[in-house]
C-alpha cells in the first residue's frame, strides 16, 4: 500500500532456514539484540525488523526466523515465497542437520524458481570445535557445488554473526540493482514473456 | 478449503467446462500445468508459480465465464498462439531460461511499484470467486472473521457496531432503505476483503447492507433443520425448548442470532426515538431473518432469558502497526496476541487458498513481527513479575496498570494518527477511525470489571476504589470528547491526504528530482523522529501528572468525608 518507495530506506527480506536446534533463533537474537539464549525453545515463526547501516547506506532488514521442524512445512511456502535472501543454517556438531540443508536448498529453489537467489550456507556452533562432526572441507565443497558462500558462525561468541547477515544483504542489494539494470531496454520482450506465462498457467 | 470448489462452480458454471476445452487441443504437458493453475485457485498453493504472474492469468480465465459465447473463441485462439510461442521458447533452451528469470522478477517488481492498483484489482476479482456475501454463514465467517472470540462475520459485526453507535435514536432505523449503489459498492468491498470504513456511509446504507447480507444467506440463521422446531417453540412460547434449540445451533449461527436479537432489542427498547416497536420491526426484518413474526417477537421479548449475559461489545480489530503502539498491560497483550494469531492463521488460510500478492505477503510479515514483539514483551513481563511479585501490594499495581492502559491507548491513537499523517494511505486511516471510536467502550467495560472484582475486600478500600472509579469515569468522558475531536481531525486529514495523494501520483511521472527530495525527506525524517521523541516524553509526563492528580483528588474526597463525619 505504501507508495513512497523513495522515502523509505531499502528493505531486505532475509529468511532463516535449517533443521531444528541448529541455532537459527540464536543467530537472529544475537544479531538483533546482542543476546544469547541458552535454553532451547522451538520456534514456530518469528519476524524481526532492524535498521542497519550497510556500507554507509541506511537500510532495513526484515528477518524471518522459521521453524526447523517439519510440522510447520505447510505454512513455510508462504514465507519462502516472500524472502529475498536465505541463510541456510546447520550445526557443525550434527551431521544430520548438514544433510538436511540439501532439502532446504531444494525447497527454496522450487518455491523461488530461481537458481541465483541470494543464499548463504552457514555452519553454526563454531565454538564447539571439540564436537565437530562436519568438516570444513565437506561444507565448503557443498557450498562450491551450489555456487554460494560458506561461513562458520558462533551465535554464542558472536563470531561472524554480523558478517553473515551483512554479506547476505549485500548479495540481495546487488541482485536488486542487477534486476533494475536488466529492466531497462528489455521492455518488449518482457511483455511477450508475460503473455506467454499467463496462458501457460 | 474443499468447500470452495462447488461454490466456484455454482457461480461460474463454465469454469471447468472451459478447462476441458483447453485440454482437447493440447498435449499432455500443458494439461498438467493448466490443472495446477486451477488447483491453486481452488485451495492448494502451487509453489512453482510466481505469485504475481499467477493473478493476471486467472483474470483471463475468469472473464470468459461471464461471456462464454464470444470470448471463449477468442480465448481459444489465444491459447493456441501462446502454445506456439511457448514451443518456440522451449527450443531456446536452458541459457535463455536463466537469463529470463531475473528479468521476470523485475517485471513483477515494476508492476508493484507502478501499478499497485492493478495488483489489488486482480486479487479483488479473484476474491469475488470466493465471496463473503451469499455463502453459508460459517464459510462467510471463515473468509471474513472477527479476530476475537465472537464467531460473527465481520460485515455483520461492523454493521451492528455502527448502528449501536449511530442508530439507536434514529427515527425509522432499518425501515428506511439506503442508496442501492452504495450498498452494492460496500458489498463488493467486503467481498474483495478490502478494509471498509462504514463511518463514511449513511445509517440507511449500513442497515440495508446488513439486511442484504442476511437476505443472501443460503440457509436461514436458525438452520433449515431446526427452523420448524424453533417455530413450534415460538408458537407455544416455550422458553426452555427454545434455549435448548439455541444451544444446538452451530457456533456461528448461535453467535449471529444472539447478536442480532440483542441488537434489535436495543432498537426496540428505544422505541421512543426509533419509532420501531416489535411489530413494526418484525415487519421489516422477519422476511430477511426467515422467521415468523410470532417467533421474532417471542425471541425479542424473552431476550433476557434466552440470551442471558449477552452483551454486545465493539469489535476492536488487531493492531496493524508494530513496536511503539503495542499495549503494555499483560492482559491487553494477551488479548492482542490472540487476535494477531487469529489474523495470522487467516492470512495463511487465504494464501493457501491462492490469494497471493505483494500486499498480502507484506501483511504476513507485519503480523508475524507484531506477534514476535508481543511474545517477547510478555516474556520480559513475566520475568519481571517473578522478581517483583511480592514487593508491591497487588491492588495498586492493578489499578496502575488499568490507568496505563487508558493512557497508552489514547496515546496510541494519537501516535497512529500522526504516523498516518506522514506515511500511510487511506485504508489505514479507516481502521484507525474505528479503533479510536472503540476505545471509549472498551475502557468503560474494563474499569467496570476491575472494580467489581475488587470491591468486596474492605470498606475503606471500597471507598477509595469508588472514588477512583468516579474519577476514571470522568476521565473516560474527557477522553471520549477528545476522541470525537480527533475523529474530526482525522476526517480533515483524510480529505487532505486524498488531495496530497493526487499530487504524489502526478509527481511519480516526473521521476528526476529524486535526490533533492531524498535529502529533504531525510531531514524531515530526523526532525519527525525528534518531535516524536519529545512527544513521547510529554505524553509520559502528562500521564504521570494525571495519575498524581487522580491520587490527590481521591485524597481530597476522603478528607472531605472524614471532615463531614467529624462535623
Amino acid at each position: 500500500m505504501k507508495k513512497n518507495n523513495v522515502q523509505q530506506p531499502a528493505l531486505h527480506k532475509v529468511i532463516m532456514v535449517g533443521s531444528g536446534g541448529v541455532g537459527k533463533s540464536a543467530l537472529t537474537l544475537q544479531f538483533m539484540y546482542d543476546e544469547f539464549v541458552e535454553d532451547y525453545e522451538p520456534t514456530k515463526a518469528d519476524s524481526y525488523r532492524k535498521k542497519v547501516v550497510l556500507d554507509g547506506e541506511e537500510v532495513q532488514i526484515d528477518i524471518l526466523d522459521t521453524a526447523g521442524q517439519e510440522d510447520y512445512a505447510a505454512i513455510r511456502d508462504n514465507y519462502f515465497r516472500s524472502g529475498e535472501g536465505f541463510l541456510c543454517v546447520f550445526s557443525i556438531t550434527e551431521d544430520d542437520s548438514f544433510q538436511a540443508t540439501m532439502e532446504f536448498r531444494e525447497q527454496i529453489l522450487r518455491v523461488k524458481n530461481d537458481d541465483n537467489i541470494p543464499f548463504l550456507l552457514v555452519g553454526n556452533k563454531g565454538d564447539l570445535t571439540d564436537k565437530r562432526k562436519v568438516s570444513l572441507n565437506e561444507a565448503q565443497s557443498r557450498a562450491q557445488e551450489w555456487g554460494v558462500p560458506y561461513v562458520e558462525t558462533s551465535a554464542k561468541t558472536r563470531d561472524n554473526v554480523d558478517k553473515v547477515f551483512f554479506d547476505l544483504m549485500r548479495e540481495i542489494r546487488a541482485r536488486k540493482k542487477e534486476d533494475v539494470k536488466g529492466a531497462n531496454g528489455r521492455g518488449k520482450e518482457k511483455g511477450r514473456r508475460k503473455k506467454l506465462k499467463c496462458n501457460l498457467l | 478449503m474443499d468447500f470452495d470448489s462447488p461454490d466456484v462452480e455454482k457461480d461460474f458454471p463454465g469454469l471447468y467446462a472451459s478447462t476441458e476445452i483447453g485440454h482437447k487441443d493440447s498435449d499432455g504437458k500443458r494439461k498438467d500445468k493448466k490443472d495446477r493453475g486451477y488447483a491453486a485457485l481452488e485451495g492448494e498453493s502451487s509453489p512453482e508459480e510466481e505469485p504475481d504472474t499467477k493473478s493476471p492469468s486467472k483474470i483471463k480465465k475468469i472473464k470468459p465465464f461471464k461471456f462464454p459465447t464470444k470470448k471463449e473463441k477468442h480465448d481459444k485462439l489465444k491459447d493456441k498462439d501462446s502454445k506456439d510461442i511457448q514451443k518456440e521458447k522451449k527450443k531456446d533452451g536452458e541459457k535463455e531460461k536463466k537469463k529470463d528469470k531475473p528479468k521476470n522478477k523485475v517485471k513483477d517488481k515494476k508492476k508493484h511499484k507502478g501499478s499497485d492498483g492493478k495488483d489489488t484489482i486482480d486479487i479483488g476479482a479473484l476474491y469475488e470467486n470466493q465471496p463473503v456475501f451469499g455463502v453459508p454463514l460459517e464459510i462467510s465467517f471463515d473468509r471474513n472473521p472477527c479476530h476475537d472470540d465472537i464467531h460473527l462475520p465481520l460485515v455483520l459485526r461492523n454493521c451492528i457496531d455502527y448502528v449501536q453507535m449511530n442508530g439507536l435514536c434514529t427515527d425509522g432505523v432499518y425501515k428506511v432503505p439506503g442508496v442501492k449503489s452504495k450498498v452494492q459498492s460496500l458489498k463488493v468491498q467486503y467481498n474483495r476483503r478490502q478494509s471498509v470504513n462504514l463511518a463514511d456511509y449513511d445509517l440507511a446504507v449500513v442497515t440495508s447492507l446488513l439486511k442484504q447480507y442476511l437476505r443472501e444467506l443460503p440457509d436461514p440463521i436458525l438452520t433449515s433443520d431446526l427452523l420448524s422446531k424453533f417455530e413450534d417453540a415460538g408458537e407455544t412460547q416455550n422458553t426452555e425448548l427454545t434455549k435448548l434449540l439455541i444451544s444446538e445451533l452451530p457456533l456461528c449461527n448461535k453467535h449471529t442470532l444472539t447478536w442480532l436479537i440483542v441488537h434489535f432489542t436495543s432498537i426496540i427498547e428505544n422505541e421512543k426515538y426509533t419509532k420501531m416497536n416489535t411489530t413494526n420491526f418484525g415487519c421489516v426484518l422477519c422476511p430477511v431473518l426467515q422467521m415468523s413474526q410470532k417467533l421474532f417477537s417471542f425471541l425479542v421479548t424473552k431476550k433476557n432469558e434466552l440470551f442471558p449475559r449477552a452483551i454486545l461489545h465493539k469489535y476492536i480489530p488487531p493492531l496493524r502497526c508494530a513496536s511503539p503502539y503495542l499495549p503494555s498491560g499483560k492482559q491487553e497483550m494477551t488479548i492482542e496476541l490472540k487476535k494477531q494469531e487469529s489474523l495470522l492463521s487467516y492470512i495463511h488460510r487465504e494464501m493457501n487458498a491462492g490469494f497471493v500478492c505483494k500486499t498480502k505477503e507484506e501483511e504476513l510479515w507485519d503480523v508475524q513481527r507484531i506477534i514476535t514483539q508481543l511474545k517477547r514483551k510478555l516474556k520480559v513481563l513475566e520475568k519481571d513479575n517473578h522478581k517483583v511479585s511480592k514487593e508491591k501490594p497487588k491492588k495498586e499495581n492493578h489499578i496502575n496498570g488499568k490507568f496505563e492502559a487508558v493512557g497508552t491507548q489514547t496515546q496510541t491513537a494519537l501516535d497512529r494518527q500522526n504516523s498516518n499523517n506522514s506515511v500511510l494511505g487511506k485504508a489505514e486511516v479507516v481502521s484507525i477511525t474505528s479503533d479510536t471510536a472503540n476505545i471509549s467502550n472498551y475502557d468503560g467495560s474494563l474499569v467496570d470489571d476491575d472494580i467489581q472484582t475488587t470491591t468486596s475486600d474492605s470498606d475503606n478500600e471500597e471507598l477509595v476504589l469508588q472514588y477512583e472509579s468516579e474519577e476514571l469515569m470522568s476521565l473516560i468522558a474527557n477522553l471520549k470528547d477528545n476522541i470525537v475531536q480527533e475523529k474530526c481531525e482525522i476526517d480533515r486529514l483524510q480529505s487532505k491526504l486524498v488531495s496530497v495523494g493526487k499530487i504524489v501520483n502526478v509527481r511519480e511521472y516526473f521521476t528526476c528530482p529524486i535526490d533533492e527530495t531524498a535529502v529533504a525527506n531525510s531531514v524531515l525524517l530526523t526532525e519527525y523522529k525528534m518531535l516524536q521523541f519529545q512527544k513521547m516524553n510529554i505524553l509520559k509526563s502528562i500521564e504521570e501528572e494525571r495519575e498524581a492528580i487522580l491520587d490527590l483528588k481521591i485524597q481530597i474526597k476522603l478528607a472531605q468525608r472524614k471532615h463531614m463525619g467529624i462535623v
